[in-house]
């Protein structure tokens, strides 16, 4: 084969990400399908939710599309401000004028469509934060020029989300920020110390909250409380538990006929488990696994600072929600209001997962052209064709 | 533009973390699915399935031409599940369902709020056309609703609930006969496993497995309900008439041992709240054991004819009315003088009756009572039964002859005593008495079918005979004599026995007694009737007689047996 015909790795790179995302929707239509095939009303029906999930996947796709084709890298470094102070503001707003459901303000809503904001501002940070490690990383170690604001940077959006309260993002966005400051070049100790600082207040604050104690509860013990907060998680692992290895088939499990809330959407995975056994999880682990793995293959090949980090960063942020949503559907981790990237039902979080991996195929493609690997690694990248 | 040193790069590495994470997640589910699979396939099966219980009917009791005399029917009975209900609305709806359901609104909203319960019963077995009333309050109310139950009906009422028995709400017998053979007329129920949702809404048609249930066998008596209704309507006339505590009476076949009727009143009104410890639910004649009296003399008679000891034209002085035997002094109510042993028993003679006692003896006496079936259990499928008293020959002392064949010192239940009475009439035969004719499986299949049951031969067709001869004289004749009938020559013998109240012979409390049986020259049925403590007169000739007899003449009549010529003398 010429070298001619050789596709650059990075356009590779993005194909790969393109498809991922592409198998994933499809599996999660068909999961959210499955997990709202029995409904209480007509308004829940089955239809209703793949139809709307389907519309979602449509337009988010057309995002990643757009990102990915016509969006250069420089706009996004040179928007990322904005951007980032866009979803600072939309984070005030929600705390002042979102909806409040079950106790928490989280969402905006506009007639028949809700949006999460901290799905958006989270991601524009990560892209902001990324070109601010840039534009100082001679300073990062220097304690008040560099050390002191990254830190500041990464407080500031963490405590709105957690004012929200949504503990489960603003922890997740602030071990994101803080694994980018690492990557940048900010010494260890100087992320630890903080960090070891701050525990002790965070964990008086956190356990004012009730809600939070409650769900540590139910995590120690599911099957204790059965019909409380430990219900879902104990109704999630007799889903998991009873679909054994091969599942009892597509549409064949029980525990969506109303044993398991949230079934299509927080806790689709135990219906993964259910009807599809531990081949179906598997399948849903390793498409997560081979996003990463593309990021891995990004990050290798970055050829500056701000691609390694939002690279980094996106990556985190993503796969981060998968395993924490896994997580506490297999009761490795208390119960967090966190949807499955991609399969889960739901519009904003659909769009926004998409958009940022949108942005990582965006940075992927700009790569430098099949330039060799540090370190000897095996060049499988070079690989004719794409991977699926 | 700024490039990203090599040491960047090496730290981005921290991407592993979150493969070595995902890598975690696959050894956990790899635990839950693969390792723990089958605790889990057990607690999702086990809220996955609801078990539906499935009944069927509890067995038919007929009589012996299988007409119903009880039965199972299906209704349903309304219950509530306080924690679904809506107070709101249970107040709206309170005051209209507290008029339907005939209860105060204070009780029932404390019913359908009680905290903590999820099940409480409103009302049991509603009417049809209730039910159809309260279904629209069924439907607008979350929590409430119908079960369906099984109800047990009695075709006959108080005429036979002291043999049949009721049936619990759960339809377990708890007396009579319905005690007796609960375990051949229960149902054997069954169970539907089906898969249901969250809310125990069935979601499946098919069940994943169902045993059905299996109805119970049905019972055919042998006895008649049209002779019963007979029976009970005398019955209930002497209690109008008399005001006596209870009266009881027996039909019996005598060539077979079926019995045909057997009642006691007062008697407990099925449906009726069960009030005073099932006082009307006991089956007297033969729970309660009496002292025979005058009733006993004809087997005293038939003992000493049979054993050569005396001839019926036998003459004998029997006194005026009082005599000496041993240490005491016997008499008689109408002082007889010197009469034959016939008219000792058609006159009811007790010092004809102790002279007798003294030509057999006590030993003669005891064997006869025990041949006759007395201190021994008839075993009629009826619970409750006593077996009267008969002391054993070495308690006996000399008073003892004298007063046996005068039917003191023991006690018997009616049901001994009528067959004892069918042995005299069909010739000296001592039969078993019974009251189940037939037991059929819920598939039709025969389970059972009686057949008479001989033990013994007491008497020769020539002592019954001249045993008849004698009792047809106590009716025509004799102390009996308002038992006469125009169609049948009844032949029978009164008893008027004291109770014995407080350690002595009551001069008050009498019962009154007649055991007869007709036609006398081929008997067919045995009847005997006992009236405890009857008012305004004591006499067994006055009260028990006329009743008998007009049992046996209806009885008759109904049964086809031609009405006789009338013997000579009337």
């Amino acid at each position: 084969m010429g070298p001619a015909l050789r596709k650059p790795l990075g356009v590779l790179i993005g194909e790969n990400i393109a498809a991922l995302a592409i198998v994933l929707l499809a599996f999660g239509f068909f999961m959210v399908l499955d997990a709202t095939a029995v409904s209480r009303n007509l308004k829940d029906a089955s239809s209703f939710h793949a139809a709307k999930q389907l519309s979602w996947d449509l337009i988010g796709l057309t995002a990643f599309a757009a990102i990915t084709m016509l969006l250069p890298l420089p706009w996004v470094r040179r928007a990322a401000p904005a951007l980032a102070l866009f979803g600072l503001l939309l984070l005030l707003g929600v705390l002042l004028l979102g909806q409040e459901i079950n106790g928490a303000r989280r969402w905006f809503r506009f007639g028949f469509l809700s949006f999460q904001p901290s799905e958006f501002a989270k991601i524009a940070y990560v892209l902001w934060f990324a070109r601010f490690l840039e534009e100082r990383r001679h300073l990062l170690h220097s304690i008040p020029r560099g050390v002191l604001p990254v830190l500041a940077l990464m407080l500031l959006p963490t405590l709105l989300i957690a004012r929200e309260p949504d503990l489960g993002n603003a922890a997740l966005l602030f071990f994101v920020l803080c694994g980018m400051a690492f990557v940048a070049g900010v010494r260890l100790a100087h992320l630890l110390i903080p960090l070891l600082c701050l525990l002790p207040p965070v964990v008086f604050l956190l356990l004012r909250f009730t809600h939070f104690k409650d769900r540590i509860n139910a995590f120690l013990d599911p099957s204790g409380d059965v019909g409380g907060k430990g219900y879902q998680v104990q109704q999630a692992l007799i889903a998991l538990g009873s679909g054994g290895p091969l599942g009892k088939g597509p549409g064949q499990g029980l525990q969506k006929m109303f044993y398991l809330p949230e079934a299509h959407n927080d806790f689709i995975f135990a219906i993964i488990g259910e009807d599809l056994g531990l081949i179906g999880c598997s399948l849903a682990i390793f498409l997560y696994g081979f996003i990463v793995w593309n990021a891995v293959r990004i990050c290798r090949l970055a050829p500056d600072l701000f691609s390694l980090t939002a690279s980094f960063g996106l990556t985190c942020l993503f796969a981060g929600q998968a395993i924490i949503n896994m997580a506490v559907v297999t009761n490795l981790f208390p119960n967090k209001g966190i949807a499955l990237p991609l399969i889960s039902y739901g519009g904003s979080n659909t769009l926004f997962s998409l958009a940022s991996l949108g942005v990582l195929a965006r940075i992927a493609q700009a790569l430098p052209a099949d330039r060799p690997l540090e370190l000897g690694a095996v060049r499988l990248e070079v690989r004719q064709g794409p991977l699926f | 533009m700024i490039g990203s040193s090599y040491a960047n790069k090496r730290r981005a590495r921290l991407l592993y973390v979150l493969l070595a994470l995902l890598a975690v997640l696959l050894a956990r589910l790899f635990q839950i699915q693969v390792l723990r699979h089958e605790e889990y396939l057990r607690l999702a099966e086990k809220q996955h399935r609801l078990r539906i219980p499935l009944s069927e009917a509890r067995g038919t009791v007929s009589d012996r031409h299988g007409r119903i005399l009880a039965v199972s029917r299906l209704t349903r009975s309304l219950w509530v599940d306080p924690g679904l209900v809506d107070n709101g609305r249970l107040i709206r709806f309170l005051r209209p369902l507290a008029e339907l359901l005939n209860a105060q609104p204070q009780e029932l909203y404390e019913k359908c709020t009680a905290p903590g319960r999820r099940f409480v019963w409103l009302r049991r077995h509603i009417e049809e056309d209730l039910e159809k009333q309260l279904t629209p309050f069924i439907y607008a109310m979350p929590g409430f609703g119908f079960r369906e139950e099984w109800l047990r009906h009695y075709t006959c009422g108080a005429m036979l609930s002291p043999v049949l028995g009721v049936v619990g709400l759960d339809q377990d017998g708890l007396a009579g006969i319905e005690l007796y053979l609960d375990r051949q007329l229960r149902s054997v129920p069954g169970e539907k496993v089906v898969l249901r949702d969250a809310f125990s809404h069935q979601v499946s048609l098919r069940p994943v497995s169902e045993i059905l249930p299996e109805r119970g066998r049905d019972l055919r008596l042998t006895l008649d309900r049209s002779i019963q209704t007979m029976l009970c309507e005398e019955l209930s006339r002497l209690m109008q008439e008399y005001r006596p505590n209870h009266a009881s009476g027996i039909v019996m076949d005598p060539l077979s041992g079926e019995i045909l009727a057997l009642a006691t009143l007062p008697a407990h009104q099925p449906g009726d709240p069960i009030a005073q410890g099932m006082k009307g639910l006991q089956p007297l004649m033969l729970a309660e054991a009496f002292e025979p009296g005058s009733t006993m003399k004809p087997f005293v008679y038939g003992a000493v004819l049979e054993a050569g000891l005396g001839r019926p034209e036998e003459r004998l002085d029997c006194g005026n009315g009082a005599k000496r035997f041993g240490g005491r002094i016997i008499h008689d109510v109408h002082p007889c003088g010197v009469v034959s042993l016939e008219d000792v028993i058609a006159k009811s003679s007790n010092i004809g009756a102790a002279q007798l006692g003294l030509r057999l003896g006590n030993r003669s006496l005891h064997s006869l009572l025990t041949n006759l079936g007395f201190g021994q259990r008839t075993y009629l499928p009826v619970p409750g039964e006593t077996t009267g008293t008969l002391r054993p020959l070495k308690d006996w002392s000399s008073f003892s002859t004298t007063s046996i064949p005068m039917g003191h010192e023991i006690a018997v239940n009616m049901v001994q005593m009528a067959t004892a009475y069918a042995a005299l009439a069909n010739g000296g035969y001592l039969l078993q008495p019974y009251l189940v004719k037939s037991i059929t499986l819920s598939s039709g299949q025969p389970a059972y079918d009686s057949e008479a049951l001989c033990y013994r031969r007491i008497f020769s067709k020539k002592t019954c005979d001249q045993v008849r001869q004698a009792l047809v004289k106590v009716v025509e004749s004799g102390t009996a004599t308002r038992a006469r009938s125009q169609l049948y020559t009844i032949a029978g013998k009164t008893g008027t026995t004291e109770k014995i109240d407080g350690g002595q012979y009551s001069k008050k409390k009498n019962v009154a007694l007649f055991s007869g049986f007709a036609p006398a020259s081929r008997p067919r049925l045995v009847v005997m009737i006992t009236v405890d403590e009857p008012q305004g007169a004591s006499f067994g000739g006055v009260v028990a007689a006329p009743a008998a007899s007009r049992v046996l003449e209806q009885a008759l009549l109904y049964l086809g047996v031609p009405p006789e010529q009338q013997p000579e003398g009337t």
